[in-house]
């Protein structure tokens, strides 16, 4: 199952909005440079082998990402971003919220903060890329 | 001439030069006040005359009709809401025809109300609102807010977009073309249908962005409530916090310290840098002009840094206290700023020249998205896009909210109100905020940064609270109801409501591939576009 991911690229798609998504899109920028990695962001589920949840999503948010990820070709992983995704939101229903995907999809990583910075997200990809 | 006539004359001579310098400073002040008066009508008349002559019009239908800050709150139930409306348009003694904003003011968990509706409806010559609360009918809270939507559509254009929005049965078929697009677009979709790549009809759905549970202020008390407001708008995080503590303060009637007034319009010019910054790094990506996105967003970053450590935090800072600021500013921070700001006025300047004076972007931008004094008017636009289409109003002028009045900074505007213009402007109000900061830096006062009061003990009647300010999308509006300690209901008006609903009226007629310029050319912040969900 596990492919060597240092080799590959990986292609992240993030659905919804809200301030986590623009502190990760801020790493395609000058400063941070999330591409000298090989990772790219990308607009269509079949390209993409990463999938981002952030909290900020209603119930019809919460059906396009699953919508994605059916989408989205194999192997594929879930990242879970912010403190709402992971369960101290208070907008979205804490916990309930993450619940929603738990019952369909295995999540890979957590990565905390309200919003996380774009240093955190950075090194949370490269701890998966390392690990696997 | 002996000694002593010698230093007589010099003591007559200095009591003169006193005298003079009194007469000097008094006609100074003289002709302040007649400018404030004489630029626009004082606020204050105004709201005393709408407040008689609501009570005298509508008194009967109305429960209540109270002042609240600087604006007017008006109470009704749904049942006599069409004869209000129409008593608003049709009577020219208060002629409020622009609608603003309209939000579901949420419900706390423990209140037996059914839940409610809020609009913000101004005039025309009018500087304030009046917010138009609708207790809904018992029953099904979605079809009684269709029910008032339709109710208000038939005599505001404005909301003719919210019911498109909200109404299950009135969504549009989208035909032929629909366009969804997952980057890009925050918290809304767009849906058309196109002949020969040029646009016939638009829907705006904003119902992903419906998010927020309906009580979700309910166990909080206001201290903590503050970090939360923050995101309702994120592009620049200390708008939200800045009209909730302001609000919050005008109903205890708190004075706030003039450091911490300083403080925080340092803070707030340094939040508009950054959202126009980002702005700029869109419309160049957009345009594929890499290098001034670039630029802008290494500006951006290095503005970043020093609100982080200001604040502690780089784009939701939680720092506004009800009373003042969370925690001082060190001289070393703000010399060290002082000397970055003219190495910054050269940087932007330089990406307005790679931008604005290519003709290969004036070509693209000109005559695209054009918006009128008119339509402006009509669908109750504010900030920047306002200003782009020719009208000279801002609330830091107008309102003189916190010491704005001091500083010297004019309001640039321009005419055409294209997307050339509305790029054009935002770069003017950067060296704007640039000329404000060196200011408040070199005038800023020593002293208390924070009045400390104890909430705990906080036991107030039924009472509501308004406040606004001039955020760097438009106007932010707020308004909210305390009982005791707990809030009972709370809406926040953001303008990039307004602004998405006119995109609509925009987007037809135009070409395809000029969605994504216009729209990012509008500056719609997603985190204002959030709603309660039911």
């Amino acid at each position: 199952m596990a492919p060597n991911i240092e080799k590959s690229n990986l292609n992240i798609i993030v659905p919804g909005f809200g301030c986590c998504k623009g502190e990760i899109l801020t790493t395609r920028g000058p400063l941070y440079d999330i591409q000298r990695f090989g990772i790219n962001f990308v607009n269509i589920a079949e390209d993409a082998d990463i999938l981002i949840i952030t909290g900020f999503s209603s119930e019809e948010g919460v059906k396009r990402a699953k919508d994605i990820y059916l989408r989205m070709n194999k192997p594929k992983w879930v990242f879970a971003v912010g403190s709402c995704a992971i369960g101290e939101g208070r907008f979205c229903g804490g916990t309930e919220h993450l619940n929603k995907f738990k019952r369909d999809i295995k999540i890979d990583m957590f990565i905390p903060g309200c919003p996380p910075r774009p240093e955190a997200f950075i090194y949370g990809i490269l701890r998966f890329m390392s690990e696997n | 001439m002996s000694a002593e006539t010698g230093s007589l004359y010099i003591w007559y001579f200095k009591v003169y030069v006193r005298k003079l310098i009194k007469t000097w400073d008094n006609k100074d002040k003289v002709i302040e006040d007649i400018y404030n008066n004489g630029y626009l009508p004082p606020g204050a008349i105004m709201q005393d005359r709408l407040e008689k002559t609501l009570q005298q019009f509508l008194g009967n239908s109305a429960s209540r009709i109270i002042k609240t800050g600087q604006d007017i709150l008006m109470e009704v139930d749904q049942e006599v809401l069409e004869p209000v409306l129409t008593e608003f348009i049709s009577n020219p003694e208060i002629s409020l025809t622009v609608l603003k904003g309209l939000s579901s003011g949420g419900s706390s968990a423990g209140s037996k109300e059914a839940g409610s509706m809020i609009a913000d409806i101004t005039g025309k010559n009018i500087s304030f609102s009046l917010f138009l609360k609708v207790r809904l009918r018992e029953g099904q809270t979605n079809k009684n807010q269709a029910a008032i939507l339709s109710l208000l559509a038939q005599s505001y254009r404005r909301a003719g977009f919210c019911l498109a929005d909200h109404g299950p049965e009135n969504k549009l078929d989208p035909g032929a073309g629909t366009y969804n697009q997952v980057i890009g677009f925050d918290g809304f979709d767009i849906k058309l249908s196109l002949e020969d790549e040029i646009i016939n009809t638009v829907f705006i759905d904003t119902s992903p962005a419906r998010i927020i549970k309906s009580d979700f202020f309910y166990d909080l008390d206001i201290d903590q409530l503050i970090a939360y407001m923050g995101r309702f708008d994120y592009n620049a995080g200390i708008f939200g916090e800045l009209v909730f503590c302001q609000a919050v303060e005008e109903l205890l009637q708190l004075e706030i310290p003039k450091r911490a007034k300083y403080i925080r319009m340092l803070m707030s010019e340094l939040f508009r840098m950054i959202n126009h910054l980002e702005y700029i790094s869109n419309i160049s990506n957009i345009l594929d002009y890499d290098i001034a996105r670039n630029l802008a967003l290494l500006e951006k970053e290095k503005i970043l840094r020093t609100t982080e450590i200001i604040t502690g935090a780089r784009v939701i800072p939680n720092y506004m206290r009800i009373g003042g600021v969370k925690a001082d500013i060190g001289s070393d921070i703000l010399k060290k700023l002082k000397r970055q700001l003219p190495l910054m006025y050269k940087k932007i300047k330089r990406i307005e020249n790679i931008l604005v004076r290519d003709f290969v972007l004036v070509e693209r931008t000109t005559n695209i998205g054009t918006i009128t004094k008119q339509l402006a008017a009509e669908f109750g636009i504010s900030g920047p896009n306002l200003r782009a289409s020719g009208s000279r109003y801002d609330r830091r002028k107008e309102n003189d909210y916190l010491s704005y009045g001091d500083l010297h900074f004019t309001v640039p505007y321009g005419r055409k109100g294209d997307c050339l213009e509305r790029i054009s402007i935002r770069f003017a109000e950067i060296y704007q905020s640039i000329k404000i900061i060196g200011q408040v830096v070199s005038k800023i006062p020593m002293g208390p940064v924070i009045k400390k009061i104890n909430l705990l003990h906080l036991d107030l009647n039924l009472s509501a609270f308004a406040s606004s300010v001039e955020c760097p999308h438009g106007e932010m509006k707020i308004f909210g109801e305390l009982e005791g300690k707990t809030l009972q209901s709370l809406a926040v008006f953001g303008p990039s409501k307004s602004s998405l609903s006119l995109a609509g009226t925009l987007l037809e007629g135009s070409s395809f591939e000029d969605i994504r310029l216009i729209i990012a050319s509008l500056d719609i912040s997603g985190g204002e576009l959030m709603e309660y969900c039911y």
